[in-house]
């Protein structure tokens, strides 16, 4: 297995994505960004929750066990909250969050697991499959009030942030490693090529990852966000640019 | 209309008295495996998840487009209101539902009966409520800190189940904990909903952890594409019959520890037919 990566912030901020990998395995994690007039009872903020989620489910998968992703995407947010329980208010439904997409090649198997709106591509055997997990992307509203209220509840989405049992709601899958050729792991501001320009589809955006890497990936959705008229971005959700990152996985018979 | 074909199984564990069951509506399944009630300590009868499998069904026809969820709340509480069941004291059951039209296949599950989707390229997914087995791992790990309980063979781990079951009732149907059918309509809501492209899938298989337990943890079949092979080529019941038989070679749980020789098995095979090309 090859794993090839990059991350990258919004121009001019700090980058609250944040990738972690081993010889075979790879996370990557989005941190929500704090709404200005929000106030989350946390002193770390969304950059310190995906740092500590990333060293939490690195220590996991390096320890290389059987134990379902669920299980060790659970025990990492468990890790989580104590380690800022102290200093935080963790039942403040506004707590920093964040997406996860982890990837694994473990005894002849590949496992993945997606949690909210950062999208992964397979490549088995020419058959691209996309998993996504779109409950984001179909709330009844996205005032500050509704997000609140739909985050990590039964009707709206989940989200590594202060439960738990988040990661028994996440998309989960397997296959053959003998049959996965690559895979692609994004969050959303490195999916905005197919998710937001419609200027490609799955296949051309993992195509395009591997063929050109990850930075030129990124360093195109720049592009596309800088052209991007105000017109435009009026009808489209989010902001103009957005932390990108963009993970390659070949996978070697 | 998509063409698929059904097919369901079931077969009793150690006593012989099911608590296991498989319904199968117009255009989807119900999987279900009762409990008796924790507290106290029920006998063991199947007449919760049956009632509870036969309202699944019915509503699954004659609503075949309703959110699956809330198919399952109403279900839940149609039967809690008929036999006025109070909670903690009443029979509880897992549920899985897979439902299938010609755009969209739609999968619920509730406590630890997973599907499998096997798709047409290969990959598996598995939807799998793991909320439930998470809190009796945590309850166990905590037995075993505090009063050194351990789980080592058949006759431990019924000792673990007994000690830990007061703890396991408070976290039953509470946020943070596991839900189940009970006497909560609103665990209905809980439930662990997932939507595919029909044409993405080439097969299903619903089934209890009687099943499950064999793939997982027995490696008997060794995998579930292996599973699958098996049931297509003797049948669901050859499939059943076969984990059942690997567990009458480990009568006392010391290799697979379990809490009784044989669990309760049910299951139901969709098989959608391949378009030619």
């Amino acid at each position: 297995v090859q794993i090839t990566y990059a991350s990258e912030a919004t121009p001019g901020q700090a980058n609250e994505d944040y990738v972690v990998a081993g010889p075979a395995w790879v996370v990557v994690l989005d941190g929500a960004t704090k709404r200005a007039e929000v106030e989350d009872g946390c002193v770390h903020g969304a950059g310190w929750l995906v740092r500590t989620l990333a060293g939490q489910l690195a220590h996991g998968l390096a320890m290389e066990l059987a134990e379902p992703l669920v299980d060790l995407l659970a025990e990492a947010i468990k890790a989580t909250c104590s380690a800022h329980a102290d200093t935080c208010d963790l039942a403040n439904p506004d707590s920093p969050s964040a997406t996860v997409v982890m990837l694994r090649d473990h005894a002849a198997t590949v496992d993945w697991l997606v949690l909210a709106d950062s999208p992964l591509v397979l490549d088995n055997d020419g058959q691209i499959r996309v998993v996504v997990d779109d409950r984001t992307a179909h709330l009844p509203s996205y005032t500050t009030e509704a997000v609140r209220a739909a985050r990590n509840s039964p009707d709206g989405f989940w989200v590594a942030s202060t439960r738990p049992e988040a990661a028994y709601e996440a998309v989960t899958g397997t296959a053959p490693t003998s049959r996965v050729r690559r895979a692609g792991l994004f969050s959303d501001g490195a999916a905005r090529l197919v998710e937001r320009y419609g200027t490609t589809d799955w296949p051309g955006l993992l195509d395009l990852l591997d063929t050109h890497g990850p930075q030129a990936l990124i360093a195109r959705t720049r592009d596309a966000e800088r052209v991007e008229t105000d017109v435009e971005r009026a009808g489209r959700r989010g902001k103009r640019h957005d932390d990108a990152t963009a993970v390659l996985v070949r996978f070697t018979s | 209309m998509t063409a698929v074909r059904v097919s369901t199984a079931e077969l009793a564990g150690s006593d012989g008295h099911s608590e296991d069951r498989v319904f199968a509506a117009i255009n989807g399944v119900v999987v279900l495996d009762g409990v008796s009630p924790l507290d106290p300590e029920g006998e063991r009868s199947g007449w919760y998840p049956d009632a509870l499998g036969r309202r699944l069904a019915e509503l699954l026809n004659t609503a075949p487009t309703r959110d699956l969820r809330e198919i399952l709340t109403e279900s839940i509480a149609d039967i809690a209101n008929k036999h006025t069941l109070q909670q903690g004291q009443a029979p509880a059951s897992t549920v899985a539902i897979a439902r299938w039209r010609d755009e969209v296949v739609e999968g619920l599950v509730l406590a630890d009966s997973p599907i499998v989707l096997f798709g047409t390229d290969g990959g598996i997914d598995i939807l799998r409520d793991g909320r439930h087995e998470a809190v009796v791992a945590e309850l166990r790990r905590d037995a075993a800190l505090r009063d050194g309980l351990r789980g080592r063979d058949g006759g431990e781990l019924q000792a673990l189940i007994r000690a830990t079951r007061p703890a396991k009732l408070a976290r039953m149907n509470r946020p943070g904990g596991y839900w189940i059918a009970e006497a909560t309509p609103d665990a209905g809501r809980h439930a662990i909903v997932r939507h595919w492209p029909t044409d993405t899938i080439s097969a299903i298989l619903a089934v209890t952890d009687g099943v499950s337990s064999g793939i997982d943890d027995y490696r008997v079949p060794p995998s579930w594409p292996a599973a699958l092979d098996l049931a297509r080529r003797q049948g669901l019941d050859g499939l059943l019959q076969t984990i059942h038989q690997a567990e009458a070679r480990d009568p006392n749980g010391r290799r697979w520890p379990r809490p009784k020789t044989h669990d309760d098995k049910a299951a139901a095979l969709i098989d959608f037919e391949q378009a030619t090309p």
